[in-house]
């Protein structure tokens, strides 16, 4: 198979989160991706949010590459992605599939916008004329746009797009256009493309609540969705952030939020994963900025599974003050008067009253999107009973196809840390069809310094924007202005700068003029691709180039007092003049990569990941403290959703054992290490106390945790107190006589969700429902009680949990602060409770009682002081940000998986060992790592090596030379944040891009 | 005649290249409109904008500086934005020893998504600078 010519491009489709994750994970490693996206722009659900739980915050920007990162545009994302090996279709769908794994062949059918991306400007006066309003989509239909409008505000360049359905063909907007780039006429184009593997990213629709009319939405003004909410409380949003109800514009009161609409109902019998944490954000949101609000959540289970989501719920509930009530609300009703609304919910007692709310949130679930069907026909993969895509027995990315992979919410509902996983995974799992990348982002040679640095020499071109810049501003003026600056060489205005012909004629005149530097007076057009092919034909490093946005900064927005705005023009164009006559170009110097790697961990994460690795022909060093590999799977025998599943992991243990890249190292441990990504040299002691030392470019942290050891409950002093995998080995190993017991009684949230471990350990639900309904198969008649504080069986979990109860398996809530009292009465075990439902006391004789111990750390604190990482409160290892890099650290090169990053199960501990593999692996076949432009050194006779610089450095980019004593940089890692700077008592650490006499001299130019 | 002329104050802003910088440009995307008298500089990290920039564009005639950054616990760099908060807040102490009223130096915190608040926050620093006046000592010293 591996003989055969495989192509080195990929097709992602769908260009939301996942997509975009997938798409740079494998570009980043120089393969070509094709990113294929059903709409005019590009973001998904995404884009339509600004903060995310668990911390608030939006950080969409740490998805981007840390290592060669100039090769992508340094902005936020919701501008767009750029990459040069991405290339993005928008407004294209899959039509046709041939071929197999390694060799696709697909055909595309891309639909016109009406508004050619070549000639377009984005002026928008298309949109001032149009006659058509109608809702804004990505504003949830709460605000409005016209028939030809932007698809959301963010997208760099600004590119128009006619709603079709909507346009009336009136031709107003073509009359209008400056540059004649709208066509009324919708027309589609064939395409063909090759491609190794392709993966799924189309992500979920949200659940349309019309179809559930008991809760009277779009019938009730006051009733909205969740991602309703979202906009609402966006600052970018129809009311720029004001929590305001719809029927009136007025602060609500009093807001309802309904979990589960259309989740684990008759017809979706799953649970969306998402939407409990979804709600708790936006109760958190506006509790921090209308605390007088009477916020009211009303659930079933709050399911708060993820890596610190128990703490942000209790925070919410403890801290905040949201009321949190478990009750499914039947039915909304409206008072026709005032439009607020009436509930019948459950009061403190649990006995039903009618309460009154201003406003009610529907918390909606993810269901598959319309479309989706249809493509996986298209693709000839299978999807399951709820219309998601089928996946592979432990896998969660595989798809029934050989070389089609499926990523985020398409392949099941899921929240953004969860996707960000399968992201990598996916990518891991493609690159496996995939030939070796042609081109390398980092074969480029950088430029070399000349041996004597010419005077600069700035050429300044203005763009008149067809008008737009040129009707405001008086241009020549301007010109006139900036050409007695020093060192301006030629000063000219042109029509448009966005044209290649204006790129041919900026060439040609800076070529004439012997011109070494470069400023544009444009808009924000003139970024990413566009100004990557303009610097590169005028053939000048792109440090030697500035954009100075006249449009969107200055006439756009100062449109009533047009003599200061000349004025502006004039001090930023000056002062990009002075900044960049500043500017010096220095060769980098690329890094290079030992391309070894070492995996910390032989259990299923660390096995996984290493032959993840080897399986790229990277020689994988595998150190394992135990005698033997597995892990805990030595005691696992199945999972819920994938089955017995001892004969795969016997298969990968012999696979790890087979193959000759992977070296282990047995009842060993990791001692010492030191040195940086591509580079760090690792002592690991051996049994006999041996010290080896290996060299590795990318260090795989994979040390799982533990089974928690209860010392409840009577665990340890009754034989009959098991815990749950003490249970599952008894089941399936066939020790337990299941047909001579008559009673069983299981004990959740053991030790989790405490005071002392305020987390969930998210597996021992799905646990508990393999084992309950396992008894239940062996002995139909056995009473199994399951005594649970909220059932976590998230996603398609649910359905287990509905068929458990179908089997006659009893699920009893006990309330944290009335726990079970379990006791010994001579030979009998006895189980007392408080039942909430019925408020009686509830006594239980079991033959067995299980407990569901839940997962704690190993001890992790010994190796993150050797590898200079952290951990999070709980002792888990902390990765760089908790959503958008989860096996990430922030120190680049070392990446985490499996219960060493947090509780999980067994196939989420694959997909992650998978992604870890992948950044690992893109890492490792990068023969040399350039560094950015914009990147810190040292002044060596200013430096007094006080080390201040490495301190505040977040990467570990500076270290002391052992050798010299000097305070180094090692370019490729520096981010180019200037901590160091500022840091500096000396000034001897400075930035590239930002000397300081280069900001004094901008900072002058101001005046 | 001149005299009348109302007072229009210099404003430097420096922008982190993440979030500020970003919405400025959503601010242009969406034509809200806010005063002129601004400067901006992009920086990378407002992490990166060293007080001695900030007196620099005070003693060389600017009459506030805005410095503005990612929201908090947001930033691009991990902390940035929390180093340049506390350097802000000690720079203000020694603003007055120099004469200089410590509200000409803002900080404030405009994620990429806050088109509408770059423009009212610029709004607002320019109207505060305008009642405190003209910078009364620059130009007059150096650093």
């Amino acid at each position: 198979m591996d003989k055969m010519a495989k192509s080195e491009a990929v097709l992602v489709i769908g260009a939301g989160v996942a997509g975009i994750k997938t798409s740079l994970e494998l570009a980043e490693a120089g393969h070509k991706v094709y990113l294929c996206e059903r709409k005019p722009s590009i973001g998904g659900a995404l884009i339509q949010m600004d903060k995310w739980f668990p911390d608030n915050h939006c950080s969409l920007c740490q998805m981007l590459p840390t290592l060669n990162r100039d090769k992508s545009d340094q902005f936020c994302l919701r501008r767009g992605v750029n990459h040069p090996n991405i290339e993005l279709l928008y407004n294209t769908e899959v039509t046709e599939l041939q071929g197999k794994a390694g060799d696709f062949k697909i055909t595309l059918d891309t639909r016109s916008t009406g508004v050619d991306s070549q000639l377009c400007i984005g002026c928008g006066l298309c949109a001032e004329v149009c006659p058509i309003e109608m809702e804004s989509q990505f504003d949830e239909g709460l605000g409005r746009r016209k028939a030809i409008d932007l698809s959301n505000p963010y997208a760099t360049p600004h590119l128009y797009a006619i709603d079709w359905e909507k346009c009336t063909r009136c031709g107003e907007c073509v009359s209008k256009c400056p540059t004649g780039a709208i066509q009324l006429e919708q027309k589609e184009s064939i395409r063909q493309l090759q491609a190794g593997a392709i993966i799924l990213s189309t992500g979920f629709e949200e659940f349309d609540p019309r179809l559930a009319t008991q809760y009277g939405y779009r019938r009730y003004p006051n009733v909205i969705t969740s991602i309703e909410l979202e906009r609402i409380l966006s600052p970018g949003g129809p009311s720029y952030g004001e929590l305001i109800r719809p029927s009136d514009s007025r602060t609500p009161a009093s807001i309802a939020f309904l979990q589960c609409i259309g989740s684990r109902d008759s017809r979706r019998d799953y649970c969306s994963s998402a939407c409990c944490m979804f709600a708790v954000k936006e109760a958190t949101l506006i509790k921090q900025k209308w605390p007088q609000a009477d916020v009211h959540i009303f659930f079933m289970d709050m399911r708060a599974f993820g890596k610190g989501y128990h703490r942000y719920y209790e925070h919410a509930r403890d801290a905040l003050g949201v009321q949190f009530t478990r009750c499914r609300v039947p039915v909304v009703k409206e008072d026709p008067r005032n439009h607020d609304l009436m509930l019948t919910v459950a009061s403190e007692d649990d006995r039903p009253v009618k309460r009154q709310f201003e406003m009610v949130v529907l918390s909606v679930g993810q269901t598959p999107a319309p479309e989706f069907n249809e493509l996986c026909q298209v693709l000839g993969v299978e999807t399951n009973r709820w219309g998601f895509c089928q996946t592979r027995s432990l896998s969660l990315v595989e798809t029934s196809r050989e070389g089609i992979y499926i990523c985020g919410s398409a392949g099941g509902p899921k929240d953004i840390a969860d996707t960000m996983v399968e992201a990598g995974a996916a990518a891991c799992g493609a690159s496996k069809w995939l030939g070796s990348p042609a081109i390398r982002p980092t074969d480029k040679e950088p430029m070399e310094k000349p041996a004597e640095e010419p005077a600069p020499k700035t050429a300044v071109f203005l763009c008149g924007c067809g008008g737009e810049i040129a009707s405001t501003l008086d241009l020549e003026s301007v010109a006139e202005h900036l050409g007695k600056l020093p060192g301006v060489v030629h000063v000219e205005t042109v029509p448009y700068l966005c044209r290649s012909e204006a790129f041919e004629a900026v060439r040609k005149r800076v070529k004439e003029h012997k011109g070494n530097r470069l400023v544009l007076g444009a808009c924000t057009h003139i970024s990413g691709q566009m100004l990557d092919e303009l610097t590169t034909r005028v053939g000048l490093d792109p440090a030697l180039v500035r954009v100075v946005n006249l449009r969107e900064e200055v006439i756009w927005v100062h449109r009533d007092q047009l003599e200061k705005a000349l004025a502006k023009a004039k001090s930023m164009l000056a002062m990009a003049i002075e900044d960049i006559r500043q500017q010096d170009c220095l060769p980098t110097s690329p890094m290079t990569v030992t391309p070894n790697a070492l995996v910390i961990g032989g259990g299923v994460a660390g096995m996984t990941a290493a032959l993840s690795i080897a399986r790229h022909e990277i020689e994988v060093c595998l150190v394992e403290k135990s005698s033997e590999l597995g892990g805990n799977l030595k005691d696992v025998y199945s999972t819920l959703e994938s089955g017995d599943t001892r004969a795969s992991l016997r298969d990968a243990i012999e696979q790890v054992q087979k193959n000759p890249r992977i070296h282990r190292h047995m009842d060993s441990e990791v001692v010492a290490a030191n040195g940086y990504a591509g580079n760090f040299r690792v002592s690991i002691k051996g049994k006999d106390e041996s010290i080896n030392t290996v060299e590795a470019g990318a260090i795989i942290v994979a040390t799982g945790g533990n089974e928690h050891r209860p010392t409840e409950y009577l665990y340890g002093q009754n034989q009959q107190v098991i815990t749950q995998l003490e249970l599952e080995k008894r089941l399936f190993a066939g020790e337990l006589d299941s047909g001579g017991l008559r009673s069983v009684v299981m004990i959740q949230c053991v030790g989790s969700r405490e005071k002392d471990r305020p987390y969930c350990s998210r597996i021992c639900c799905s646990q508990a429902l393999q084992n309950a309904l396992k008894l239940k198969e062996l002995n139909p008649g056995i009473e199994v009680n399951v005594l649970y504080r909220d059932m976590m069986s998230y996603g398609f979990k649910e359905a287990h949990y509905t068929r458990a109860r179908e089997k006659g398996v009893r699920f009893i809530r006990y309330e944290p602060d009335r726990k079970p009292e379990v006791r010994q009465d001579g030979e009998r075990l006895t189980v007392e409770m408080i039942e909430p439902a019925l408020g009686g006391t509830l006594r239980l004789e079991p033959d067995l009682l299980i407990l569901s111990a839940g997962v704690i750390p190993g001890d992790n604190r010994t190796l993150a002081d050797i590898l200079a990482v952290t951990l999070d409160e709980d002792g888990f290892f902390q990765e760089a940000e908790e959503k958008f890099r989860p096996v990430d650290f922030v120190k680049d090169g070392i990446y985490v998986c499996g219960l060493a990053h947090s509780p999980r199960g067994i196939e989420e501990t694959i997909a992650q060992a998978q992604a870890a593999a992948r950044r690992a692996v893109s890492l490792l076949t990068s023969k040399q790592l350039a560094a950015g432009r914009v990147i810190s050194e040292t002044v060596q006779r200013q430096c007094r090596k006080c080390e201040m610089c490495i301190s505040v450095c977040p990467y570990g980019a500076r270290a002391k030379d052992d050798e010299t004593d000097e305070i180094v940089v090692r370019e490729a890692l520096c981010q180019g944040c200037g901590a160091c700077v500022v840091a500096c008592p000396s000034g001897a650490a400075k930035i590239r891009g930002f000397r300081d006499r280069q900001v004094f001299a901008l900072i002058d130019a101001a005046f | 005649m001149a005299e009348e002329k109302e007072f229009e104050p210099i404003i430097v802003g420096f922008f982190c290249n993440w979030c500020t910088a970003t919405a400025a440009d959503l601010a242009g995307t969406l034509r809200m409109q806010y005063p002129a008298n601004i400067r901006p500089i992009r920086t990378m990290c407002s992490g990166s904008v060293d007080p001695v920039y900030v007196l620099r564009a005070l003693l060389g005639g600017a009459d506030g500086v805005i410095v503005g950054g990612c929201t908090p616990g947001d930033c691009h760099y991990v902390s940035g934005n929390y180093k340049a908060r506390r350097r802000m807040s000690i720079l203000k102490t020694v603003l007055n020893t120099l004469g200089l009223e410590d509200d000409r130096v803002w900080i404030k915190w405009i994620s990429a998504a806050e088109g509408a608040k770059f423009a009212r926050i610029m709004n607002e620093v320019t109207e505060s600078v305008k009642k405190l006046g003209p910078n009364p000592i620059g130009k007059d010293w150096s650093i």
